[in-house]
């Protein structure tokens, strides 16, 4: 059970800690979130709350959106980022290499500065209608189906390219000139041997979209008020607490913790399963495409970045522009908007630096030491820490949030209404991906290095310390970035448990968009642009630190 | 320092590796652990550095028990199958890793690891980062690393095995005479039984976590004990007894063979389930003639010619039988499929077991 832990006394403390740890703040919640589901209004247990989420309309077409937009978002999302993915991989045209900034872009431009950017493009008051006046036309409305899920596809098709164009990359070129070589035709190499073994990673992308999708909030509540998601309506209920009943919103969250861990179980089983380990060998070269192949191919890998930078530089110009309630005089320039956000009411700002920074030291710490254990000592305690490090995947943030205040409302801790449930409920959304980061880069660490270290007399701790963290500093050091600069973007969590004094500027872009004033969310959305992008270039170009890559 | 395991017992498991297994590597002894992969070796040789505790028995350095002293405070010198050097740190700094943890003054950590690896022929690549060095380079780096913090025992995990024939060769004999100089006790792991044979002074042969046998190279060479060692160190033909038959007038023994009756000069105990023992250089190969005492039948299959010898492989009644001719010039080489007579010689041994 305890494996090589057993004579290592720091590092069993350390694994007992972590998991007491995750014990305590997350599974805590989410047992006390799903008991609460099972308990009625009158204290007794029965499954009423969810007799009531199938029986009444409201409740099934809630579920039903989410599984509908989760669906086809993801198809979506799979033509878009898939195809991208096979032309660029496999095709030589000019502007190719635009893809490379692809993963970079979606990093530094949130899902809600999206949100809210395509909404002062296609909106009602929108440019595009503007434009559109004198013709007496107008766009289909964005808050529709078509607007979710044109707008969740721009935010998700990234993640399908990237998996797509990963699994074509690390294919040997080898195989396909082996199945030709025994005499098959290329179309038949390609749907026998190269679809097969590309659809692992197809289905990964797919399943990274689809989690994503049905736990996301802010797109959905900004623009989908016709169209209620699980995640919405679970917030909604939150809201009105009084008129709203517990049960129900637990109930919902509870079933949004099952689709994520279907979802989850599903990859595990039926995906990974099937995962081939491949010799990296040399890739399938590209081949050289011409004449109106090459037009296509160039246009559309440059509509696809355009679109995906359009929102920051709408953000940009309308930071700028003055504007008299919800309309926008575009053509004239102000520093009003800025001089509000950036002296009037900094502080939300300082709270989303503030709160980023304690989670990313945290999540940081702890994830070197979840990953040491889980890789270089292997025992059933390190297993069970991989497990409950994995487990947040499959919450959305805004269950993460009900679970965390349902939990810590009341009773020996309470944290709800503070900064601390905040930087938690960060904690534990981030760990998850920067565990795996430095699990990497301490697979690829011979175990014979540190046995070096300790022959030549420095204890194992030490040894850690002066020849493991070294190598795999660079990799962890990218993932804190990471972590930062996702965390300072967080919006499902924060809306639940964010309290007057303390919102952020996802929250704040938010309620300002909801409230019409645009001009100001635009001078938030550029802050948080900014606020992202800085120490992320400086990470990635002056410290040469591998963030918004491909591999 | 002698070095000595006591009664040790481990498994793996519902896998039982050692049993009450005792060994003493004597003071100064250039010792190798040689078998085949699984049989123990690097375990016993992890046990000697402390990365693996046994269930029960004690390690001990000269007389102190070492047992559950961890590894940083054992005072070993390791060289690693795979170099495990620093990847971050440059040949100079990855030498005088070892002096500085041990407390001692930058000055003369650097003034010690610089004439160490002056020994081993990298006096110009102090400040290399070990990506840019070659395999060799690499090896010589790690031997460095280990034998400047004076180790009271240097441990060899398989350091050739990721090398080429001739740079292990040129290494081999680099650390023989590295290893002499400094007088420090050495335990080699291989499963090389030609670099087992050339630098040790003593082999302890192992099978599935049993020593099989203990002994100075050339005593194991030519006297082995077992089957196996006849066939793992000496690359024997091992041809197993049904029973001695009445021996001949002139002293010879005669064996009874699934081959045939073979002839043998020793004079060893024939025990229950044994075998004889020919090696290949030994038998003598002849035209097909009817087979007397001491002759097999059989035809040949495979032909290897490599220069100084030539290597046949001949199908009897009982498998295929290696042969190793000399080929001096002049000599004609046989051909595949052609019908030839072995003249097993009475040197051969008897042996304990059979190969399974």
């Amino acid at each position: 059970m305890l494996g090589s832990l057993r004579r290592d006394p720091v590092w069993l403390a350390l694994a007992v800690l972590s998991i007491a740890l995750l014990c305590a703040f997350l599974l805590w919640p989410l047992g006390t979130m799903l008991g609460k589901s099972l308990i009625d209004s009158t204290g007794a247990a029965d499954f009423s709350g969810y007799v009531r989420f199938f029986s009444e309309r409201g409740y099934r077409e809630a579920l039903f959106n989410t599984l509908i937009l989760g669906g086809a978002v993801t198809v979506s999302s799979m033509l878009v980022g898939g195809g991208l993915a096979i032309v660029v991989a496999r095709c030589a045209f000019p502007l190719a290499g635009l893809v490379c900034a692809l993963p970079f872009i979606t990093l530094v431009v949130p899902d809600v500065v999206v949100a809210a950017a395509w909404v002062l493009i296609l909106g009602k008051q929108g440019v595009v209608n503007m434009l559109l006046t004198p013709t007496g036309l107008q766009v289909p409305s964005l808050y529709s189906w078509w607007g979710l899920v044109f707008v969740m596809t721009l935010n998700n098709y990234v993640y399908a390219f990237v998996a797509v164009f990963v699994g074509l990359k690390s294919m040997d070129r080898n195989l396909e000139e082996a199945a030709l070589s025994l005499g098959r035709p290329m179309s038949r190499v390609l749907s026998g041997v190269t679809l097969p073994m590309l659809l692992p990673s197809v289905f990964a992308g797919a399943m990274i979209v689809f989690t994503h999708v049905i736990g996301s909030f802010g797109v959905p509540a900004i623009i989908g008020a016709r169209t209620p998601v699980l995640a919405v309506k679970a917030y909604n209920e939150f809201v009105s607490e009084m008129g709203g009943s517990a049960q129900m919103q637990t109930t919902m969250a509870s079933l949004l913790v099952s689709l994520g861990a279907g979802a989850l179980l599903f990859q595990k089983i039926v995906v990974e399963r099937r995962q081939f380990q491949m010799e990296s060998g040399r890739t399938p070269a590209s081949s050289r495409i011409s004449g109106w192949h090459a037009v296509a191919a160039t246009s559309s890998v440059s509509l696809v970045v355009v679109m995906s930078l359009l929102p920051a530089l709408v953000v940009v110009v309308t930071a700028f522009t003055p504007s008299i309630g919800p309309v926008l005089r575009y053509g004239s320039f102000t520093l009003d908007n800025l001089t509000h956000v950036l002296f009037q009411a900094p502080e939300p700002l300082y709270h989303s630096l503030f709160l980023a920074t304690i989670a990313t030291v945290a999540g940081t710490c702890f994830s070197i030491a979840a990953a040491y254990l889980i890789v270089k000592r292997r025992s059933a305690l390190s297993h069970t820490l991989d497990v409950l490090v994995t487990l947040p995947l499959t919450v959305a943030g805004t269950v993460m949030g009900i679970a965390l205040t349902n939990t810590f409302g009341s009773g020996w801790l309470v944290l709800t209404g503070s900064w601390v449930i905040m930087a938690l409920a960060y904690f534990l959304r981030k760990v998850p991906t920067s565990v795996r980061a430095a699990i990497g880069p301490l697979h690829n660490l011979k175990d014979s290095i540190e046995e070096a270290s300790m022959s030549l007399g420095v204890s194992p701790i030490k040894s850690f310390f002066k020849v493991v963290l070294p190598v795999i500093g660079p990799s962890v050091a990218a993932a804190a970035v990471l972590m930062w600069v996702t965390t300072l973007s967080e919006l499902s969590a924060t809306i639940v448990l964010y309290f007057g004094g303390m919102s952020t500027m996802p929250i704040e872009i938010f309620q300002q968009v909801d409230s019409d004033r645009l001009a100001l969310a635009c001078a938030y959305s550029l802050l948080l642009l900014l606020s992202i992008f800085v120490p992320l270039a400086v990470a990635k170009w002056k410290l040469r630190l591998k963030i918004g890559t491909i591999e | 320092m002698q070095v000595s395991f006591e009664k040790i017992d481990q498994s793996y498991g519902r896998q039982t590796l050692f049993r009450s297994l005792d060994l003493v590597i004597p003071s100064g002894q250039f010792f190798t652990l040689l078998g085949p992969s699984g049989c123990g070796k690097t375990t016993l040789l992890r046990m000697l550095a402390g990365f693996v505790r046994p269930d029960r028995g004690r390690v001990l350095f000269g007389n102190e028990n070492v047992t559950s002293i961890p590894v940083h405070r054992r005072g070993v010198g390791i060289v690693f199958q795979d170099y495990a050097l620093f990847p971050d740190r440059s040949v100079m700094a990855n030498v005088s890793y070892g002096l500085l943890a041990r407390g001692m003054a930058r000055q003369e950590a650097f003034e010690r690891s610089a004439s160490m690896l002056e020994r081993v022929g990298l006096g110009a690549f102090l400040d290399r980062a070990p990506a840019a060095l070659s395999g060799g380079q690499r090896q010589r780096v790690a031997m460095a690393r280990a034998l400047v913090i004076e180790p009271k025992v240097l441990l060899l995990d398989e350091p050739l095995s990721a090398l080429d024939v001739k740079l292990r060769v040129e290494l081999r004999s680099m650390i023989r005479t590295l290893q002499i100089e400094a007088g420090i006790t050495t335990v080699f792991v291989t499963h090389d039984q030609e670099e087992a044979l050339a630098v040790s002074d003593q082999i302890a042969v192992m099978n599935r976590g049993e020593i099989v046998q203990i002994g100075s190279p050339l005593g194991i060479y030519t006297r082995p004990r077992t089957a196996f060692a006849a066939d793992f160190v000496g690359g024997a033909n091992v041809i197993p007894i049904i029973q001695e038959l009445a021996s001949r007038s002139d002293g010879l023994r005669r064996m009874e063979t699934p081959a045939g009756i073979l002839l043998t000069r020793s004079d060893a105990h024939v025990p229950d389930g044994a075998s004889l023992a020919v090696r290949g250089a030994d038998i003598s190969i002849a035209d097909a003639s009817p087979v007397k005492d001491g002759e097999i039948a059989g035809s040949i299959v495979q032909v290897e010619y490599r220069g100084h010898t030539v290597g046949y492989s001949v199908q009897t009644s009982i498998g295929p039988i290696r042969v190793d001719a000399s080929a001096s010039q002049g000599t004609r080489l046989r051909s595949r499929g052609e019908p030839v007579v072995l003249r097993v010689p009475h040197s051969s041994h008897i042996v304990e077991g059979t190969l399974c």
